[in-house]
């Protein structure tokens, strides 16, 4: 099982390279998706890899640039990588409609992509419950389809569709399965490297993850282990932008056990299973208009953060729910004061950590932790 | 020299001074909504005011108001309550001044504000999504104050070839918000109201455009700062008598000036573009500073693509929710392509003759902020116009320093002088 | 059990504090050493004064909790305990009345609300960025050419609050610079910082807002004008310790007494990791 993870925590740490490799060995194409919400089913279904942007932690030169500091990393990173034409190895990238900073990032995609490189707006509805909102993503989607089949010369009929959405289905499937194991038992697996299986599975073909996977349930199954008496956490936030390993370690070194997310890299993206039944298109559709996790990014979204937190912290037999906000982020900003607030009013303690690109002492975030822990524990005593 | 002698070099125009009156009727208007018995709303983005006046609703746009308040009592108030709720200091200052106005409302202490400075709660809420930003407030308080609320999407585009599907998706929604409306109201809408109400839209828009090209002589009438102040009739005030009195007093005041060849500032020696929102705060000083070393800001891109400047002769009155469509749709489309912009920058430099750029690039307000680096080369390559870049906010005094910009500024200046030398 | 002892040993940036108390809550010494580059030696020493001052021995103190930047490397402690829960627990023992205190350190701020047994119920900290910090105050009294100390009497002579709105310090100077330039009075000017680095911090309170009754500790507690400034803003009266810096110490003195009682009535020992 160790060997397992070493292998994911690899693919997890250094995507590129392993993307980079991958695509020599296969000859396949590969389509960089920026965060988030990019049915990759329908790339996959192309034959193609989709892959979800990741940050890398190479230092962002400061100076002029087409993307200012004051943007949070991902966005910078992935623009610079873009601009010094580090990702031209790529066959294309599709920018979603996911914030203002993901919006703009398009841009540089599209003016600085490589000739004959495939780019892609998938615009996809902020009001989800709008009535005008579905005709509008059917539309959006067949055209993302047609511009996929025309650019790359193939053809998406449903049937593979369908398979693609199988392939998916049984990997997020695997990913809960884990997730439900964590849960019961927090001490098996840490949360940086549940981080790292999930991130695995955003940059490797699904089919090839879930072999690891199973292999990693299996092990955990028989793993012998205790959290003893360390405090129950939720996290949630950190959309686009993954929570790196070190953070995750040093919360739960200082005291606490995740045993519940919400996370991009998480609970997000495995909780997103598409219908096997009918048009695949419209499960597609349907996905996005009724996502299973409210995002700070859409809006009238019927179900607020808040309310699925308290849910989840349930579900979880958690203590206490921890913030991680990417500085910068200004949907995930705008959005968490309300659901502490619920969080507040339910009686559940949560803290806010923000997380910087490049970050700074990480002991003041330990501090911080130490510090809400101590709160937590003390008062129940 | 002294402020005062900077302050005396600009020739402030007569009809801008009546934006004052307007915008205090206009608050006056929406505080006794209650007692008067109209329905209220509080909105935010480029809300489609159109409707709602049609419909003889009264509406605050919350992100004006937000900077009106800031303006006349201060903001860190407001910042500070805003701030207390959660919002952290990155995120974008009208929110944050919203935020504020909010968390007053809630608090019930209203002591720090003037009374007739303040706003009744909405009856419902609307928001339209071409800025996230703010459709993230109203979803915030929309929540909080439970009240029906309506969210408009206006969807991103950056291929002109999806303008046209944009407008349709946009026209929908137009429609069903009317249904709204009508909900909220009790009755049907007035259709007949709302064609009278675009035709006075155009004529207003048309006279405004008029008096924005009149810029291009030399020299130009009005700097970029007037713009900015006589924004409020084609904003909350458009679709009024008022609207296009204002804009045809103000054309008169143009064209006389352009007889008589009286430049905004005394000696015009450089045109400048601007580029992004302004920078509130600073409109006066900024103009007086720029005008004391000879530079005339005469064109950017809020006031010259935003407000109906882009083809008003083209709106269509016998489809005026479809106008209404084209103009939201276009507002997001003005911002949202790169190359777009950089054409659009590039055709007002060759229409009023500009000498330099300068880039606001503005710590909090996002969407126009990725690019300009490009943008600036793009335009030096292909006019050899150069560009400075100066660091702001659209509200919030906390990100600007005024000896950091305006030595950039002066910086600059000398730079174009000595390439006519 | 008597003759129960325990001591505090909070390691800051600057100084290093220890104190040493009694099962009946006295304190029987304390002492302040500079912190200097190396904070475990800045412990040992501010322990070693402590012991000597009070007559005791290492071996009579039951139980040792060390907090404050360097905690994790006082090697003689048993345990350690965020500032937080010590400043809290220290504050509600000199002010049981406290519900809210407020730290303003010279590097960082944090507004701490806490409950009738001192135990705190929710914290927020600013620990990124100079304004709102000690470091503040220090840069523009350079700037301004004035002490420190003449600060806190400059703020009550002005006749008007200017405003220093800038977020950054770097630029709060250069701001401050150009009032200076315009003519301004230095007590004007001071105001105007003053009021700068409060709203600041009192954006820390959160959405439970202010919870009489206020204390303050931290560096700046010894600024009359920052307190000035605070009292303004949230209308009320401060508390202020008559030794604001040991309160960190004192705070873990006392959760180190809370502990071996804890201790003892469940197992009828202390038990005590390897120090």
């Amino acid at each position: 099982m160790e060997q397992v993870l070493s292998k994911l925590r690899g693919i997890a740490d250094q995507p590129y390279e392993y993307l980079r490799q991958w695509k020599q060995e296969n000859g396949r194409k590969i389509i960089g998706c920026m965060p988030m919400y990019v049915p990759e089913e329908l790339i996959h279904a192309a034959g193609m890899l989709p892959v979800v942007l990741q940050k890398t932690d190479e230092e962002i030169e400061q100076g002029p640039s087409n993307v200012q500091s004051y943007f949070c990393g991902i966005v910078r990173c992935i623009g610079e990588m873009i601009q010094e034409h580090k990702l031209d190895w790529m066959d294309g990238i599709v920018s979603p409609d996911t914030c203002l900073a993901i919006r703009g990032l398009s841009n540089i995609a599209r003016m600085h992509k490589r000739e004959g490189e495939y780019h892609f707006d998938l615009v996809l509805p902020l009001s989800i419950k709008n009535k005008a909102a579905e005709p509008y993503l059917r539309a959006q989607l067949a055209k993302f389809k047609a511009t996929l089949e025309d650019h790359f010369g193939v053809k998406i009929e449903n049937e593979a569709l369908r398979r693609s959405i199988g392939v998916f289905n049984e990997n997020r499937a695997l990913l809960r399965q884990i997730y439900a194991l964590r849960r019961d038992n927090p001490a098996l697996i840490s949360a940086a490297d549940l981080s790292s299986v999930v991130l695995a599975s955003m940059v490797m073909p699904k089919e090839e993850h879930s072999v690891l996977a199973r292999e990693l349930i299996g092990g955990l199954q028989k793993k012998q282990a205790s959290a003893g008496d360390a405090v129950k956490i939720v996290l949630s936030g950190s959309l686009c932008e993954f929570p790196t390993r070190e953070i995750l370690d040093l919360i739960e070194e200082a005291g606490c056990t995740v045993v519940g997310d919400d996370l991009y890299t998480g609970g997000r993206y495995i909780n997103a299973d598409l219908a096997t039944d009918g048009d695949p298109m419209a499960a597609i559709v349907h996905r996005h208009l009724n996502m299973v996790i409210p995002c700070p990014t859409r809006f009238d979204q019927g179900r607020d953060l808040g309310s699925y937190l308290i849910d989840l912290v349930k579900a979880n037999r958690a203590e206490g729910v921890i913030f991680l906000i990417v500085k910068f982020c200004q949907p995930h900003d705008m959005h968490h004061p309300f659901a502490s607030d619920k969080l507040d009013d339910a009686g559940i303690p949560s803290m806010v950590i923000e997380t910087e690109y490049e970050m700074p002492s990480v002991g003041q975030v330990k501090t911080r932790v130490q510090a809400f822990l101590e709160m937590l524990r003390r008062n129940t005593q | 020299m002294t402020q005062d002698a900077i302050s005396s070099l600009v020739r402030r125009l007569d009809t801008a001074g009546q934006t004052k009156g307007l915008m205090k009727r206009y608050y006056t208007d929406l505080r006794n909504s209650r007692e008067e018995g109209k329905v209220m709303a509080w909105s935010y983005g480029p809300v489609p005011f159109e409707l709602m006046r049609a419909m003889d609703i009264r509406f605050a746009h919350l992100e004006s108001y937000g900077a009106y308040l800031a303006a006349r009592q201060g903001q860190a108030f407001l910042k500070e309550l805003a701030h207390r709720s959660g919002y952290s200091p990155d995120i974008c200052s009208y929110a944050r001044l919203t935020q504020g106005v909010h968390m007053m409302a809630q608090s019930g202490d209203t002591s720090e504000v003037r009374p007739e400075l303040l706003i009744p709660q909405p009856d419902f809420l609307v928001a339209v999504t071409s800025c996230h930003l703010m459709a993230n407030t109203y979803d915030f308080q929309q929540r909080q104050l439970q009240k029906p609320g309506f969210c408009i999407d206006v969807p991103f585009m950056n291929k002109w070839a999806d303008f046209e599907e944009a407008v349709a998706h946009v026209k929908r929604q137009l429609i069903d918000f009317i249904g709204f409306l009508e909900e909220i109201k009790g009755h049907s809408f007035d259709y007949d109201r709302l064609k009278e109400l675009m035709a006075k839209v155009k004529e207003a828009a048309m006279l405004r455009a008029y008096c924005i090209k009149m810029s291009q002589t030399h020299p130009a009438p009005m700097t970029i700062f007037d713009h900015f102040i006589c924004l409020g009739p084609m904003h909350v005030w458009r679709g009024t008598n008022e609207s296009v009195e204002f804009f045809k007093q103000l054309k008169a005041e143009v064209e006389y000036r352009v007889e008589n060849k009286i430049g905004a500032i005394p000696d015009e020696k450089y045109r400048l573009y601007w580029d992004n929102l302004p920078i509130w705060f600073k409109v006066g000083r900024l103009s007086d500073k720029l005008g004391s070393l000879g530079a005339n800001l005469i064109a950017g891109v809020y006031t010259h693509t935003y407000f109906y400047s882009h083809e008003p002769e083209k709106i269509d009155l016998d489809d005026p929710v479809g106008s209404i469509a084209r103009e939201l749709c276009w507002i997001t489309w003005a911002f949202s392509n790169v190359e777009a912009r950089t054409e659009r920058i590039q055709k007002l430099c060759e229409d009023f003759q500009i000498d330099g750029l300068v880039m606001h690039s503005s710590r909090t307000c996002q969407p126009m902020d990725i690019g300009q680096k490009d943008m600036v080369d793009a335009i030096e390559k292909r006019l050899g116009i150069p560009g400075v870049v100066i660091d702001g906010d659209p509200t919030d005094p906390s990100y600007y320093s005024d000896a950091q910009t305006e030595t950039r500024l002066e910086a600059f200046i000398e730079l174009l002088a000595s390439r006519r030398r | 059990m008597g003759n129960l002892r325990v001591a505090g040993v909070d390691v800051g940036s600057v100084s290093t504090d220890a104190v040493i108390l009694n099962e009946n809550k006295e304190i029987l010494s304390s002492s302040v050493v500079y912190s200097g580059a190396n904070s475990q030696k800045a412990a040992a020493e501010a322990f070693r004064q402590a012991l000597a001052q009070a007559g005791l021995e290492r071996s009579e103190i039951a139980y040792v909790i060390s907090t404050g930047y360097g905690r994790k490397r006082v090697d003689f402690a048993n345990e350690s305990v965020t500032e937080i829960s010590c400043h809290a627990m220290g504050t509600h023992f000199l002010f049981p009345e406290t519900r809210t205190l407020i730290d303003v350190g010279g590097q960082d701020s944090k507004v701490i609300h806490l409950d009738e047994r001192g135990r705190v119920t929710s914290f927020a900290m600013n620990d990124k960025c100079a304004a709102g910090t000690g470091r503040f105050l220090e840069v523009m009294a350079r700037a301004l050419e004035v002490e420190l100390e003449q600060m806190g009497d400059l703020f009550f002579q002005a006749e008007k609050e200017l405003s220093v709105s800038s977020m950054c310090t770097v630029f709060a100077e250069s701001e401050v610079i150009s009032l200076i330039s315009q003519g301004n009075s230095q007590a004007d000017i001071v105001a105007g910082i003053h009021m700068s680095i409060a709203r600041r911090v009192i954006g820390l309170l959160g959405k439970k807002g202010l919870v009489e009754r206020l204390a303050f500790s931290g560096g700046v507690a010894k600024n009359r004008g920052a307190l000035g400034a605070f009292e303004a803003l949230l209308k009320t009266k401060i508390m202020v310790a008559e030794e604001p810096q040991i309160v960190g110490a004192l705070g873990a003195a006392l959760i180190a007494l809370e502990t071996c009682e804890k201790q003892l009535a469940k197992t009828g020992t202390i038990a005590t990791s390897p120090a």
